[in-house]
């Protein structure tokens, strides 16, 4: 993933996390067990924080944006 | 050439602090939203609300499409493309009014209980109204950014604001990450 230019690796996180709610929106309607929400969930959330929110800058020293 | 980069460090130094602070807020602001989550469970327990399943799909499709844009203007600014920072910009904005028009002014009206009836109506409108105030103060920061984007003000080295703007959006965005399920998907 970290050789994709910022702009696909966007699209690719996007599509992931497309893909994982509607999984979980069916797993939901079918009243499986909640573990399994709450993993797809807490596994966008690991998306969203480090392709979007960029968490990791947080610790580094030089610049890097992207 | 050593007074460049001296100035230089001293942005990157106050830049860093203000990631620190803005995540500290982050922190604190996801407490208040735990406290939520934990009150849903604790007064619903395993108990599904009786809400409309594909609006509640529609809107959370909605939120994701806007971080998705939210994260190309970024890009597109940090690429010194300020044509595509400003569309994108305004497809994010136009997108998080969508999203509250969906809870707001949809959900909300379509949903069979009203704020007084009883732990599900308060779990609810609390959890949704406290995240849609967030939706609201989100598009406000980003129309302020908007403002000074069309001025021309940011650059390809200096967009702090727009960083800051972003990280906001996808904070409220995995806020319903969590908010999505434990509302309208989990429990029997």
């Amino acid at each position: 993933m970290k050789k994709l230019d910022s702009l696909k690796r966007g699209i690719v996180v996007f599509l992931l996390l497309g893909v994982l709610t509607a999984i979980e929106y069916f797993l939901g309607v079918n009243d499986v067990p909640q573990i399994l929400l709450w993993l797809i969930a807490i596994f966008k959330i690991v998306l969203v924080l480090h392709y979007f929110m960029h968490f990791l800058r947080l610790f580094r020293k030089d610049e890097g944006d992207h | 050439m050593s007074a460049i980069n001296s100035t230089q460090q001293q942005i990157n130094q106050k830049k860093s602090i203000s990631r620190l602070g803005l995540w500290l807020f982050f922190a604190s602001d996801a407490f208040m939203f735990g406290g939520l989550l934990v009150s849903r469970f604790y007064l619903l327990g395993n108990q599904k609300l009786e809400l409309n399943q594909i609006l509640g799909l529609i809107v959370t499709s909605v939120l994701l499409i806007s971080s998705f844009f939210m994260n190309r203007a970024e890009v597109m600014i940090s690429k010194g493309n300020t044509k595509g920072f400003l569309t994108s910009l305004v497809i994010t904005i136009i997108l998080g009014v969508g999203f509250l028009v969906g809870v707001v002014g949809l959900e909300w009206a379509d949903a069979h209980f009203g704020p007084s009836d009883g732990a599900q109506g308060a779990v609810f409108y609390m959890m949704t109204g406290m995240h849609a105030f967030h939706v609201l103060t989100g598009i406000i920061f980003l129309l302020f950014v908007l403002r000074i984007g069309l001025k021309g003000k940011f650059t390809q080295e200096n967009h702090y604001m727009v960083e800051a703007s972003a990280n906001y959006w996808h904070f409220v965005d995995v806020i319903w990450i969590i908010f999505y399920p434990a509302l309208y998907l989990m429990g029997v």
